[in-house]
């Protein structure tokens, strides 16, 4: 799952993004508005989650020019203004949600994959797909009911197909959900974590989880 | 609770009614001496008539008075006679009524003596007052009547015509009308006194309805213009009810509201005016009081939101030394802002309060900049900026060393924190007289613009509203505003050409200059923190 992150405290962008790539979310960090909106207009997102008060350009702008464009990412204003008047402002302009400073990581990330199941439009935080089971709340995976311990970036590519059940995506759309915009990786690492999770998901003969659709990429039935 | 509106009614009825009652009072005496003055003047004539009717032949006197032409001297008798009579001589009902409605009057004529020569017959036994020994002439005064009520009186002393006797020797008059002199009176200086009184029941009677029907119309204009007072000041204060009422619609959330009303009055314009300036300072102070509580949730919840991030995923993934070492700098960066702002604020209290104490010792500008420069070197090195110290060596002020050292330390670490990159820094002393000293900090900016120069001492007010970055949290130059209230200095800013923003200290007391005398000798120059 991939995240925008905008707000110009830099020590708070690193607190964020050191934690939610621990969740599992490929996250991209951003302490300019300029840049943010840069950002958000070229690269397909899960989330944002966007401050207000920011040099360059303010969050609520972004919000609008964003809006206007026509862009239908999940936004989630996280800010320390805390009137009524600002968050009703925030989400009449198109936010999904709000959350004022300071705040528990945990909710920020609970709030987060709720968006993102709205996206997909997943009410329930557990997937089941044949003998395996998600957890998208608690970011694990069972199988026959044990545990399957992932790696974060084996978990999103999982979750990634698991939400897009049905639908062939190719390896750079999976690259691109799950690492940064900023990162170097090939595709190969796709082959590389899809390989793994046949192997930590797969056993007893039973049909592998993840399928390919030769020339085009992998899919989960 | 006092009202206006009913003291000036009361004010208003209570003049409205003691005017009335002068008013009253003088109508009633101009009245009562014009009718009295009336009554005296038909009773003289009353007696001048019997005058004319008396005169002397030899030492005869005639009194040619005829009771049937003067009715009103007949005796009360002869009236009821008349009217009990009225069956034989059927009188006019007209005189009837006369007789009846008629007040008595009387008469008497007197010698100097006091022998009356004659009297009406109204006055049966009686006799009139008489001052017998006035000289000629005419005399009015009030008196009790026989009858026991009021009555006037009025007393003639003349010399009666003469009368030539008759050559043919016939008696006209009638043996009753005459009146032999007494042996003893000298009819050649003869004077005889006539007094005439009459009754003054009908005037007095006048008099009471005058005066009753001036006091109930006095009563009855007074109640006209209390209704008129009453409905004038209902008007008169309809606009002050208006503004009441749009006065108290006004609430916290109403601010920009201000008070209208379509041509108010004159002296309601003026306090329109005023209200509607306090209003603006109102919501400007609102307006202020909410920025500043916005700003400091702001400035504490920013970095209480990194903490807590910072601390939740550093105790979620605490394996990973790299980010560990990192956490913990970020913790003590974070501690130190916050500190930062707590002591501004801490300070501007004391400022607000007056609890800031001035302890003044003698502090060397020149050497005060150098340290503050050296403090702030470590930014100043990055951006590339230059300091170009122009500050007289001897250019000293007796002040307070620590809240002068924050002041400028504060000015320096904005200089450096906003100037343009690779620019310098100017410090300068300016003596805009022989007592006063300034001290004046310039530095290159980018963005500031003339319209920043009202708010620059705004507490927590920065050019960048995101108000990016933690070490600049906006406070150092209302703090530096605060401080030289304090030590009793002038603060000055000026944006001149080519983005040079100034800030000046003027100092017009404590400043000393050239070497240290004894007064400071207790305290040297030591700016080394």
């Amino acid at each position: 799952m991939k995240l925008l992150v905008i707000d110009d405290s830099e020590r708070l962008l690193r607190s964020l993004g050191r934690g939610l790539r621990k969740m599992g979310y490929s996250v991209d960090l951003v302490a300019d508005g300029k840049d943010g909106l840069d950002y958000a207009r070229l690269n397909d997102y899960d989330v944002i989650v966007l401050d207000l008060m920011l040099p360059g350009m303010d969050g609520l702008t972004i919000l609008r020019r964003l809006r206007g464009m026509g862009k239908q990412t999940h936004i989630l204003i996280l800010s320390a203004k805390d009137q009524v008047e600002d968050r009703i402002k925030g989400l009449q302009l198109g936010a999904d949600d709000y959350m004022v400073k300071p705040f528990s990581f945990d909710e920020l990330c609970a709030r987060i994959d709720a968006l993102i199941r709205r996206r997909y439009e997943a009410k329930n935080p557990a997937i089941t797909i044949g003998s395996v089971s998600l957890d998208t709340s608690a970011k694990r995976v069972y199988r026959d009911g044990e545990p399957v311990l992932l790696t974060p970036g084996e978990y999103a590519v999982l979750e990634t197909l698991a939400l897009n059940r049905g639908r062939v995506l190719s390896k750079e759309q999976l690259l691109d959900a799950i690492h940064d915009s900023d990162s170097y990786a090939g595709t190969n690492v796709i082959e590389v974590m899809v390989c793994n999770l046949r192997k930590k998901t797969g056993g007893n003969g039973d049909a592998p989880v993840v399928k390919t659709r030769r020339g085009y990429g992998y899919y989960v039935e | 609770m006092r009202s206006i509106r009913k003291q000036l009614t009361l004010r208003i009825l209570a003049g409205t009614f003691l005017m009335l009652l002068l008013a009253g009072a003088v109508f009633c005496i101009v009245v009562r001496s014009r009718v009295m003055a009336e009554f005296d003047r038909a009773l003289e004539a009353k007696a001048r008539a019997l005058v004319a009717l008396t005169s002397r032949e030899e030492r005869m006197l005639d009194i040619d008075f005829d009771e049937d032409a003067m009715p009103e001297f007949a005796a009360e008798d002869d009236e009821d006679d008349d009217e009990d009579g009225g069956d034989q001589d059927e009188p006019d009902d007209d005189e009837d009524e006369d007789a009846e409605e008629r007040e008595p009057e009387y008469f008497e004529m007197r010698l100097r003596s006091g022998v009356t020569v004659r009297k009406s017959p109204s006055l049966a036994g009686d006799s009139l007052p008489a001052e017998l020994d006035a000289a000629r002439g005419t005399l009015l005064r009030s008196l009790r009547l026989r009858d026991g009520g009021r009555g006037r009186l009025v007393q003639v002393t003349f010399a009666p015509t003469v009368e030539e006797p008759d050559e043919d020797g016939d008696e006209d008059a009638d043996d009753e009308d005459c009146f032999e002199l007494p042996e003893s009176v000298d009819e050649a200086g003869l004077e005889l006194i006539l007094v005439v009184a009459r009754s003054r029941e009908d005037l007095d009677a006048l008099l009471g309805f005058l005066y009753l029907a001036f006091a109930l119309l006095g009563l009855a204009l007074l109640a006209g213009i209390a209704a008129l007072v009453r409905g004038a000041m209902r008007r008169g204060f309809r606009p002050l009810d208006a503004v009441n009422a749009q006065v108290r619609d006004i609430g916290p959330e109403s601010l920009d509201g201000r008070i209208r009303l379509a041509s108010p009055p004159e002296e309601l314009a003026t306090i329109i005016a005023g209200l509607n300036g306090l209003l603006g300072r109102v919501e400007d102070g609102f307006a202020r009081e909410r920025r500043f509580s916005s700003d400091v949730a702001h400035e504490l919840r920013t970095p209480v939101a990194e903490l807590r991030t910072a601390c939740e995923v550093g105790g979620k993934w605490p394996e990973d030394p790299r980010h560990t070492r990192q956490f913990f700098a970020d913790i003590e960066d974070i501690a130190q802002q916050m500190e930062r702002v707590v002591a501004n604020l801490l300070e501007l209290t004391r400022c607000d309060n007056g609890t800031s104490t001035v302890i003044p010792e003698r502090m060397h500008l020149r050497t005060l900049v150098e340290d503050c420069w050296r403090r702030g070197g470590r930014d100043a090195e990055a951006n590339g900026l230059r300091l170009d110290n122009r500050v007289d060596a001897d250019a000293a002020v007796l002040t307070d060393r620590g809240k002068l050292q924050m002041m400028v330390q504060n000015l320096i670490d904005n200089a450096v924190f906003y100037s343009v990159s690779g620019s310098t820094v100017v410090c300068r002393t300016e003596r805009p007289d022989a007592d006063r000293l300034a001290l004046a900090l310039a530095n290159e900016t980018r963005d500031l613009e003339r319209q920043d120069l009202k708010p620059i001492f705004d507490r927590f007010w920065r050019k960048d509203v995101a108000r990016t970055g933690g070490r600049h949290s906006g406070l150092g130059l209302s703090l530096v505003r605060d401080l030289a209230r304090v030590l009793g200095a002038d603060l000055d800013v000026d944006l001149e050409e080519g983005g040079i923003f100034v800030v000046r200290m003027v100092f017009s007391s404590g400043v000393v200059s050239g070497p240290d005398n004894e007064e400071t000798a207790g305290t040297p120059p030591r700016n080394e923190e």
